[in-house]
């Protein structure tokens, strides 16, 4: 079973083609890691799967996106439904400007998930990325005052609190100190019989650590893709084999 | 000056490159320039003050002839009897400039919202020149199109209905002057005045928050509208007071288009229909006969330090919150 | 399920809530213009265009047309184009040159900005009492330099964003060859000369339009401009002026004023435009 399945997606940013022609399975409950040099398309391919992409007007998508068997890109599609079932976890922590608390309630506010309960699920989700007992007496305090390791927990569950069933990580530890990033690492490991993790990451030491699949993009395109033990013990590609070495990249 | 360190790519420091190589000409050239320029610059930033001590000065006899709250307060306007009371003006100005805000905030606010959140750029630079050419009508074009067109609608249509409906309850709403010339046609003709620059700032504002915050929303699932909206509240909320702000002090401020339409009566306003005076008009409507009283110019000249004062305030209320908001990006 | 649909059906509603606002603009806007057309085409004549008044003009029995204020409206806002930028145009470049993030350049723009929302009528009283100290009577010179300042901040501001939109690249070239910044002022100078275009052509418009500020100082009068410390007329001053008088004549000749005044700030507009589209194309981002 695949939740996502691309199907010659490409992409344009006005005429400068971003993703050529990719096709690929994400697997369901597993760590995916798209791995490649800056420039390579991977942030692109990430952001097209919530349709975030559609934001910026420059960009021309066409190809296939099925999610639970239905296409994403569809005309009528509800977006909003996607982006919830789809959640995100951005390269910086952004604290939305409000206390941490309304940042967890805010999802299930707007979604309506709270039916009265909304404590008890913002308390949940905080403990979930082990972050309660640092901030459960400043519940009302703004978010901005957290340390950046402590605002990217809180981003997280942010993004849990909307139920989703996809988590899309775009480089979010990239930003951290050593030990912050471990700590997102070790959640992220700990998520993997709930969700289904898409992870994009230049440091390849963190896929070898994480992924169970991994992509490897070149200049928009799809190099090679495959279990993760497969991938970095057998590369069949030369490029994958160059890269993997860091003579290239 | 430079005071704060800035990433300007600079040459090297004027006076090394005059000991070396460069000749003293163009050295002296350059630094000449700048001190010549900075001057001016200084200057500039001055003018403000310029003004207003000038304006001071020329009001000094009157303020000086009588106690403040007196003409502030004074409600009578009869230069030639020495009585000076600018009360009916300051409540016409500020009567006329709330119809007008009643009128524009709220389409000024939800337009620049759908300028910056809602439209692809090709959209935006096709409304743009609507609200280019909104700002470019003169405004004595104003007060014409408000004569030919809004005093009649009010006159026939608007005041008799509204005379029927709600002036039989409401006082404020009673037709209490048949010409249509009054507060509501003023009023509704300034609002159009000041409806581009509240929709400019306020989209100018929504801009410069960060593209994450919308990201953000947006992948938790929010709608458009939810996300306009928590932008709005959490981000925007000052940056867009200040937008109002300065319309209200730019609608306060407008003279011939309010001269035109207000109806140009001395006394403090109680209904919508009522006609008024405003401060800019009373100044510009009397220039003709200020030497002949003593005193009047004096007066006329007091009131447009007024009309600075309040304008001042709220411009560098606004401008600083601006400022403060647009800098982070 | 529910939740979803009220939801989507909000978020439908306040689109077309934000839509309806722009286009009740946009309505207002053809009203004005359909207004100020079909009222002014009907009294509008060649000799309206091309004639000064003779005798008994706001009596109903002259004849002649607005040429005097037409003529004299171009003469008030060249000439207070023409001051503004001599004196905003290098202070601009130099803030951009020497330190355009530093606290004097900020404090110039926080000048600006206020000065731009003080109300036209100020800058008329505070011209009057500049006159006064100087003994001068109102005048064509006085009216330029009183709207002079009116325009100053428009100009300036806009000049201002044209060149922050200036290349970064071209800061080093221009210095790697051993340039003062006097000479690199002159470079960017010529990189932005299709903005600064921009710049002139709004302050000109706003200069065209503006009355308060010339109606204590430039004056008012039926003959042609004469002179820099004559009296001059201006077209926004001669609607007024022809639209106070009782009588229908008079009136219209204002209607038809009114859209000789509006043609001219709507050529200047889409002037402005065109320039600014051009300036896009050239703009390296």
């Amino acid at each position: 079973m695949q939740p996502l399945s691309i199907r010659k997606l490409n992409v344009w940013y006005g005429k400068q083609q971003a993703l050529k022609d990719i096709t690929v399975d994400i697997p369901y409950h597993q760590i995916t890691a798209i791995i490649g040099p800056s420039g390579c398309g991977k942030s692109t391919l990430l952001k097209s799967f919530n349709r975030l992409l559609d934001l910026n007007e420059q960009v021309r998508i066409n190809g296939q996106i099925l999610f639970d068997g239905e296409n994403i890109y569809a005309p009528g599609v509800d977006v909003t439904d996607i982006r919830t079932r789809i959640g995100l976890l951005a390269q910086k922590p952004f604290p939305l400007p409000m206390s941490i608390y309304d940042n967890v309630a805010y999802g299930p506010r707007i979604h309506g998930l709270a039916n009265g309960n909304l404590s008890q699920i913002v308390t949940a989700q905080l403990q979930a990325v082990g972050l309660w007992d640092e901030v459960k007496e400043r519940l009302k305090d703004p978010a901005t005052g957290l340390s950046g390791g402590q605002q990217q927990r809180l981003c997280l569950a942010r993004t849990l609190a909307v139920q989703p069933e996809v988590l899309l990580c775009d480089e979010s530890t990239a930003s951290l100190d050593p030990i912050s990033a471990r700590g997102i690492e070790e959640l992220l490991r700990g998520f993997k019989d709930k969700y289904t993790l898409v992870l994009v990451t230049h440091d390849i030491d963190q896929a070898r650590r994480l992924a169970d699949y991994v992509i490897f993009m070149w200049l928009g395109e799809l190099v090679e893709h495959g279990p993760a033990r497969r991938f970095f013990e057998q590369p069949q590609q030369e490029l994958t084999q160059a890269y993997l070495a860091r003579e290239i990249g | 000056m430079e005071a704060t360190p800035d990433t300007t790519i600079r040459p090297l420091p004027a006076k090394k490159i005059a000991a070396s190589r460069l000749s003293r000409w163009r050295w002296f050239k350059d630094a000449g320039a700048r001190t010549m320029l900075g001057a001016t610059a200084v200057i500039i930033c001055l003018l403000i003050v310029v003004i207003t001590a000038a304006l001071t000065a020329r009001s000094w006899p009157i303020l000086s002839a009588y106690p403040l709250a007196e003409l502030l307060t004074g409600q009578v306007w009869q230069p030639m009897r020495g009585l000076f009371g600018f009360a009916p003006f300051i409540a016409g100005s500020v009567a006329v400039t709330l119809v007008a805000m009643a009128f524009a905030v709220v389409p000024a606010v939800f337009s620049g919202m759908y300028l910056a959140e809602y439209t692809s750029s090709r959209t935006r630079s096709a409304l743009k020149p609507l609200i280019d050419l909104l700002v470019g009508i003169p405004s004595v074009v104003y007060g014409l199109w408000g004569v030919l067109f809004i005093v009649p609608l009010v006159r026939d249509h608007i005041g008799p209905l509204s005379d029927r409906t709600l002036g039989q309850f409401f006082p404020f709403f009673a037709r209490t002057n048949p010409s249509g010339y009054g507060l509501l046609a003023a009023g509704f003709v300034l609002a159009v005045m000041v409806f581009p620059l509240i929709v400019a700032v306020t989209e100018e504002v929504l801009r410069s928050i960060p593209r994450e915050m919308r990201e953000t929303l947006l992948a938790l699932g929010a709608t458009r509208w939810e996300t306009t909206r928590c932008i709005m509240r959490r981000a925007a909320l000052s940056g867009t007071l200040a937008a109002i702000v300065l319309g209200f002090s730019r609608a306060f401020g407008e003279t011939l288009a309010v001269m035109m339409l207000i109806g140009n009566t001395p006394r403090i306003p109680s209904s919508l229909f009522d006609a008024a005076y405003s401060l800019p008009a009373l100044i510009a409507n009397n220039y003709g006969e200020i030497m002949s009283v003593p005193l009047y110019e004096s007066a006329l000249m007091g009131a447009a330090l007024l009309l600075l004062i309040v304008v001042l305030g709220f411009n560098v209320m606004a401008r600083l919150v601006i400022m403060r908001l647009t800098k982070r990006s | 399920m529910k939740r979803k649909k009220l939801r989507r059906a909000e978020d439908l509603f306040f689109t077309w809530v934000m839509r309806a606002c722009l286009m009740t603009a946009a309505v207002v806007l053809g009203l004005i213009l359909f207004v100020i057309f079909w009222r002014g085409i009907g009294a509008l004549s060649w000799e309206m265009v091309s004639q000064p008044p003779s005798g008994g003009f706001y009596l109903s029995q002259g004849g002649g047309g607005v040429f005097h204020a037409i003529v004299g409206s171009l003469y008030l806002a060249a000439g207070a184009t023409l001051l503004a930028s001599l004196i905003a145009v290098p202070v601009v470049l130099y803030i951009h040159v020497y330190s355009p993030n530093g606290r004097l350049a900020n404090n110039l723009r926080l000048a600006l900005d206020i000065m731009w929302g003080i109300p036209s009528i100020v800058y008329g009283a505070f011209g009057f009492a500049l006159m006064i100290y100087l003994g001068m009577r109102a005048s064509l010179l006085a009216g330029i330099i009183t709207l002079a300042l009116v325009v100053l901040p428009i100009l300036a501001r806009t000049f201002d964003e044209v060149v922050s939109m200036a290349p970064r690249h071209l800061h080093e070239t221009t210095f790697s060859l051993g340039s003062t910044r006097l000479e690199f002022l002159g470079v960017l100078l010529r990189q932005t000369v299709p903005g600064l275009l921009t710049a002139v052509l709004l302050a000109f418009g706003r200069g065209i339009g503006d009355a308060a500020s010339v109606l204590f100082t430039a004056g008012f009068t039926n003959n042609m401009p004469e002179g820099l410390l004559r009296p001059v007329a201006s077209l926004p001053l001669a609607v007024f002026f022809q639209l106070g008088t009782p009588f229908p004549e008079v009136q219209a000749r204002a209607y038809a004023s009114a859209l000789i005044l509006t043609v001219i700030i709507l050529t200047i507009s889409i002037l402005a435009q065109l320039s600014i589209s051009r300036l896009g194309r050239h703009v390296i981002r």
